[in-house]
């Protein structure tokens, strides 16, 4: 079936082609979902009166419509995140959520919730700057406890991110106690991942900073590419392996920070979505990220849509759909990652 | 005589503190020069070969690539001259071999561009050198160690260096790709005047063809010469420290065995 689809995509054309053409497919399949996704909710959407009716108007411009697209964004830095860090630690389980970055970047934003920091430093929210300083903070734990020498331990680093996701949430359980009653459900929302959210200041605030860490990370394509295959030969085709880690937890900590602040912890997504890049295209990390980046968006825009419309009125938390997706695709890509090596 | 390609100037690099694994080490290598590394485990030629390739930093002294300091090279220029094929790898992802030896392209293109058509048949003429064409499209999470290994030459090749540093690159082939191997590290060297480095215990592969042997013990270069005057009794029971180390010439070859 794999293999099928694989001679149906033709993986072995020119990168140049291939390229274009899973943009093509991806661009597509983000199209149809995205326009899907608007048309599908609890309330039903007149199109031709979303002009002229003031409450469609509100429904779809204020409601409808920035939800899907927070969805697209979130999901988009979620997976692309997922493809470089896999990249990076030559890791195919790693992922924002279970290396504990996430959980990093929750604690960071619930310490800004519960101390009522709504300010807005020199245009970025306070948010932004407090769970990105949890992520940063998680991913370098994970990655200097995984580091020995010459190799990143795989195991080591699961572990480790096990370890700092378990300390991340009760930080964050802490917290709610000793906060405010208000802000303590407010901070409830980012354990399990929503996102729901009103009118487009928010988005605004995301474009800022997601759109520039989106490019930048796209513009290392082809040194995580290398990197990927061998950290060793990376450095001698003139790669230089700790300025690229570096810029790396930056840029990713900065895009998981920034859906943390907005939508919680959603996993899963930089685990599934990388992987089924791969199977469809191949290897070579200059479509898998790009890749990532577009089903990304579609695949939380769909989960997010099952999850507002699934059980009527009452709305699951998409973080929810993402894991009872995602938790079993973990566990199989654990076993079969066992037959090839140790972990 | 040519001016050197690389240079180890008193090298010296350790792992952990008071123990160094080179001390004061320095040699040059010159183009259309093929050199073998020998000396016993832990003496230093991996360490020395990743020093050379700049992939460890030296605790002192300095590598010269072309005169001039590695470490204040450019890292994509050095690439364009000097290629490294590591003793392993561990391969995680299943990128196909043509892949991985496209990769050895990437020091000569732009960035921001894509491998050209030009690329990938200096690829997978790589690949047919090391007799590894009919790997190109198979995964390489699926080949043997030895096949991963010629991958791994191809890619090195690709990268059309004028100096080329192997870290045993014939442990694990079969004695038909060890032979493709080493005819074609003669031929790179006859024709583009490769300056070649080969980490080595094969003694056998080290006959005629090679220009020198340099032997290392303790982390220190003790013989520096050629495969004649390395391969006898009395040297290499230095190098090895054991003293039942035998040899014999045999038409133009030197065999090894021990009592």
């Amino acid at each position: 079936m794999v293999r099928l689809a694989a001679v149906l995509l033709g993986r072995t054309r020119s990168i140049g082609v291939r390229l274009l053409r899973a943009m093509a497919i991806l661009s597509l399949i983000l199209v149809v979902v995205t326009i899907g996704s608007t048309c599908i909710g609890t309330e039903s959407i007149n199109f031709s009166t979303v002009f002229s009716d003031p409450t469609m108007h509100t429904l779809f411009f204020e409601l409808r419509l920035p939800r899907v697209i927070m969805a697209a964004m979130v999901g988009a830095s979620l997976a692309i995140v997922g493809a470089a860090l896999q990249a990076l630690f030559r890791n195919p389980l790693a992922d924002p959520f279970i290396l504990g970055v996430s959980g990093g970047g929750a604690v960071g934003a619930s310490i800004a919730i519960a101390l009522g920091i709504d300010k807005i430093l020199g245009g970025i929210p306070f948010l932004f700057l407090s769970a990105f300083l949890g992520s940063l903070l998680a991913v370098f734990l994970v990655y200097q406890i995984a580091r020995t020498g010459r190799t990143i331990l795989p195991g080591a680093l699961l572990l480790a991110g096990v370890a700092v996701n378990l300390i991340a949430s009760s930080a964050v359980i802490t917290i709610q106690f000793l906060a405010d009653p208000n802000r303590a459900h407010q901070i409830l929302r980012w354990t399990t991942g929503s996102l729901d959210v009103v009118g487009f200041t928010t988005i605004r605030h995301m474009t800022l900073f997601l759109v520039p860490a989106w490019i930048a990370l796209l513009m290392m394509a082809n040194k995580l590419h290398l990197l990927a295959i061998d950290e060793d030969t990376a450095m001698t085709l003139g790669v230089n392996v700790k300025r690229c880690e570096l810029l790396i937890h930056l840029l990713c900590s900065l895009l998981v920070a920034v859906t943390v602040a907005v939508g919680g912890a959603v996993g899963f997504v930089g685990l599934i979505v990388p992987h089924a890049i791969r199977l469809l295209f191949g290897e070579d990390l200059r479509i898998v990220l790009p890749g990532s980046l577009l089903l990304g968006a579609s695949f939380l825009v769909a989960a997010d849509t099952a999850a507002r419309t699934a059980l009527g009125s009452t709305e699951l938390p998409v973080g929810a759909v993402t894991a009872l997706l995602g938790g079993p695709v973990f566990l199989f890509l654990l076993r079969r990652r066992q037959r090839y090596s140790a972990l | 005589m040519m001016p050197p390609i690389l240079e180890a100037c008193h090298l010296g690099f350790e792992y952990s503190p008071a123990r160094p694994v080179i001390a004061d080490l320095s040699l040059s290598l010159h183009p259309g020069a093929l050199c073998a590394f020998i000396g016993s485990n832990g003496s230093g030629k991996s360490t020395l070969i990743r020093l050379l390739a700049g992939v460890l930093k030296p605790a002192s002294g300095d590598v010269l690539l072309h005169g001039r300091s590695l470490a204040k090279t450019p890292r994509q220029e050095a690439a364009r001259s000097l290629a490294y094929v590591p003793q392993s790898w561990t391969m995680v992802f299943p990128f196909t071999a043509l892949e991985v030896v496209l990769t050895g392209r990437s020091p000569h293109r732009p960035p921001f561009r894509l491998e050209n058509g030009k690329d990938r048949a200096l690829a997978m003429e790589a690949l047919s050198l090391v007799e590894a064409s009919h790997l190109a499209e198979r995964p390489v999470t699926a080949l043997s160690t030895g096949e991963q290994q010629l991958v791994s030459v191809a890619r090195a090749l690709a990268q059309q260096p004028e100096c080329l540093l192997l870290d045993e690159p014939s442990a694990s082939l079969d004695l038909r790709h060890r032979i493709a191997l080493m005819r074609t590290l003669v031929r790179l060297r006859d024709t583009l005047g490769l300056a070649i480095c080969v980490v080595t215990h094969d003694l056998h592969l080290i006959d005629s063809a090679f220009d020198r042997v340099l032997a290392l013990r303790n982390g220190q270069l003790i013989v520096d010469d050629r495969p004649d005057k390395v391969l006898n009794d009395s040297t290499l029971a230095a190098i090895y420290e054991d003293q039942s180390i035998r040899t014999r010439s045999f038409e133009g070859r030197t065999l090894v065995w021990c009592d």
